[in-house]
């Protein structure tokens, strides 16, 4: 039996990140509009979000120094809101992960929040807060300290769950756990509060952030019960999270998921294929595994690309073989990529693209002397890069960010170099992908390919921050702009938008 | 005479011209009959469709064709077209065709789906008919060559679709 997974990013908050105070953005698989007038800080909130990606890459976490800010902007004070540096910034991606295992569905959410503030020495960044908030169980790792909380409604759950897991870990630490929740449970009916401390420690470990996000199984491991079943009338998936002892005394965390019922509307998303692997030690069970390991939502994070108009200079230049995994944010390194995506034969799709755009175009990778680059074919000509029209630059760019499979694609300015017939298929491209394609634009033409309730408007406040509004009521306004016989680009641009 | 097929998307665009030439070998349509067929200009109840659906045409005659899903809204739809063309000028002729729920019904029961499923979910239809783990919009360009459209004559959506067609063909 398969399971496959999918998740999907349906509201991200940014707070404190240059014009932004907060903001936050409700997406939809396909194309999100952004839309406002210049200097609105449409383009920070893109940049937030690609900056959120950048912070918590690999490539990032594995740098010495640690310095996510660094080439965009010259100072770290850059990035805090009104150059204020007492406020940390602040990120939070509500996740929907769906499951399908034959036809059925079932989904639940993650809640990830993620923080970073100046450096003492005000030199750089630095992560002070990740939070991973799965409803059930609630792990804040703090600077100096690992907290784990429990939702005080599923305490009884948690109970019934270590039974089951009694001969797998060592008695001690069971008795030591049961004893905690019982201990909570005694005391969640005096607190208000959703979710109770379970576990709180210190620790001496600098970048505790950046280790966890590398390698979280190196703070914590997980077992899964091979025994259990349903546990109640909800299908839910038990691990037990063990911290391990370098970091603190050993702790046995009951970590439970419970799965709501879905369907195919709310299975996009970004494919986690790892899961395939996984679910296959589970299959006995009659239960949806979690499968997902917290490294995965890091990943997704990680793959989130963003693209600004295309360096057609940097383009056109034979560049070494290499290149790195991810499309620059100007494409730089797009003969990179796409000679490697080429040796991978996944050109497919771009090729395609191409041609429904331009008719009888299609491109060539070529080596020379340890370089590569493109060339492309207009019927019997053929184009070096110099010669290459923006516009077909413009086009392979995207469709490679496209092919490059990310979680979440930022485009910026995405009408530049592009004809209303060219933006009309790119439009169509983009609209089809399970993942949110989050676009800013000042294209009547764009904006009136949309339906509005996809579309963002962005405004600087009274206190100059960036603010947005999603479009309420849709219905009524669509209704009102018929019977006005008003487009809904000149609702958005000229009713919506202008100062 | 301008004769133009507007239609939702640009996957559209390619099933459209798959079906119109199987029409043609059914002899339902004329062998010489060669629309040009187009994506939408914007979204299908967008006021602005208007303005852009007649400049396709400031001085010749023009006959078009606009296929449009109805998601199953099919009042609305159908509101919404009437309003926006309310009022064009004499020398445009436009034809409204709605399909109930979407396009991806034509394929799925062209392809030999289950009728009532491809009506309510054709995407979950096509997923079975096919054996692809997921529906992709340019699948209905894809798959469109292997339709038969004798398995469409019948639905009156589909019916409806071709008398318009026969209209676009004729002259005046």
């Amino acid at each position: 039996m398969v399971v496959e997974v999918k998740v999907f990013p349906e509201q991200i908050t940014i707070e404190n990140f240059k014009s932004i105070k907060r903001v936050t953005l409700k997406l939809k698989p396909g194309i999100n509009l952004l839309v406002g007038p210049n200097r609105a800080g449409k383009t920070n909130i893109l940049e937030a979000i690609y900056f959120l990606s950048k912070a918590l890459s690999r490539e990032e976490l594995l740098r010495i120094p640690y310095a996510p800010h660094l080439p965009q902007y010259w100072s770290p004070e850059d990035i805090f809101f009104m150059r204020n540096i007492d406020r940390p910034i602040r990120f939070e991606i509500l996740f929907r992960v769906v499951a399908r295992r034959e036809e059925k569905y079932f989904k639940h959410y993650i809640r990830m929040g993620v923080a970073f503030a100046i450096t003492p020495d005000r030199s750089g960044v630095e992560l002070v807060q990740l939070i991973l908030d799965f409803k059930t169980l609630k792990l804040m790792i703090n600077k100096n300290s690992i907290n784990i909380l429990i939702n005080k409604e599923y305490l009884d759950t948690c109970l019934a769950m270590l039974k089951e897991f009694s001969g797998e870990i060592p008695s001690a630490l069971l008795e030591q756990t049961v004893n905690k929740l019982v201990e909570l449970k005694d005391h969640s009916k005096e607190v208000k509060e959703e979710f109770l401390q379970f576990y709180s420690m210190p620790v001496e470990e600098p970048k505790i952030i950046n280790r966890f996000l590398l390698d979280p199984l190196h703070i914590f491991y997980s077992i899964h019960s091979k025994h259990l079943k349903h546990l109640t009338d909800k299908i839910i998936s038990p691990y037990l999270l063990l911290l391990k002892r370098r970091y603190a005394p050993e702790v046995a965390v009951p970590f439970i998921t419970f799965y709501e019922p879905s369907d195919s509307s709310e299975f996009k998303g970004y494919s986690l294929p790892k899961y395939l692997s996984i679910t296959t030690l589970f299959e006995e069970h009659d239960i949806i595994p979690v499968s997902y390991y917290l490294d995965d939502i890091i990943r997704i994070v990680e793959d989130i690309t963003l693209l600004k108009h295309p360096d057609v200079g940097a383009i056109s230049e034979p560049q070494p073989f290499g290149g790195g995994e991810r499309l620059d944010v100007r494409a730089r390194n797009l003969p990179q990529i796409l000679y490697k995506l080429a040796a991978e034969g996944k050109v497919d799709t771009i090729e395609n693209l191409l041609k429904d755009i331009f008719g009888d175009v299609s491109i060539r990778l070529r080596s020379v002397a340890n370089r590569v680059f493109f060339v492309v074919r207009e019927g019997p000509i053929e184009l070096p890069p110099p010669n290459i029209a923006d516009g077909v630059v413009k086009v392979l760019a995207i469709a490679t960010a496209a092919e490059l499979r990310p979680s979440i694609l930022l485009i910026d300015e995405i009408e530049n170099s592009l004809h209303v017939e060219a933006i009309q298929k790119i439009f169509d491209f983009l609209n089809n992908l399970e993942i949110p394609v989050l676009v800013v634009t000042h294209s009547p033409a764009v904006i009136d390919l949309i339906d509005l309730d996809r579309v963002v408007i962005a405004s600087r406040g009274s206190d100059d921050s960036t603010g947005i509004e999603h479009i309420e009521n849709v219905e009524a306004v669509r209704k009102r702009l018929l019977e006005l016989g008003v487009s809904h680009s000149e609702y958005i641009l000229y009713g919506k938008t202008l100062r | 005479m301008k004769r133009i097929i507007l239609v939702e998307d640009t996957y559209g665009v390619g099933f459209h011209k798959t079906v119109i030439e199987k029409l043609k070998e059914v002899k339902e349509l004329d062998n010489s009959f060669n629309p040009r067929i187009e994506r939408l200009p914007t979204g299908k109840c967008n006021p602005g469709l208007r303005g852009k659906v007649i400049s396709r045409s400031s001085s010749e005659n023009a006959k078009i064709l606009i296929v449009v899903d109805t998601e199953s809204n099919p009042n609305e739809v159908r509101h919404c077209m009437d309003r926006i063309f309310s009022s064009i000028p004499h020398n445009i002729h436009i034809g409204v065709v709605l399909v109930n729920p979407r396009h991806e019904t034509w394929l799925c029961m062209g392809l030999g789906g289950d009728r009532t499923r491809c009506r309510q979910d054709p995407e979950h239809e096509l997923r079975k008919l096919r054996g692809v783990r997921d529906y992709r919009k340019e699948y209905l360009n894809k798959w469109a060559k292997d339709i038969n459209v004798h398995k469409l004559l019948e639905e009156h959506d589909f019916r409806k679709y071709i008398e318009v067609l026969k209209q676009l063909e004729q002259d005046p």
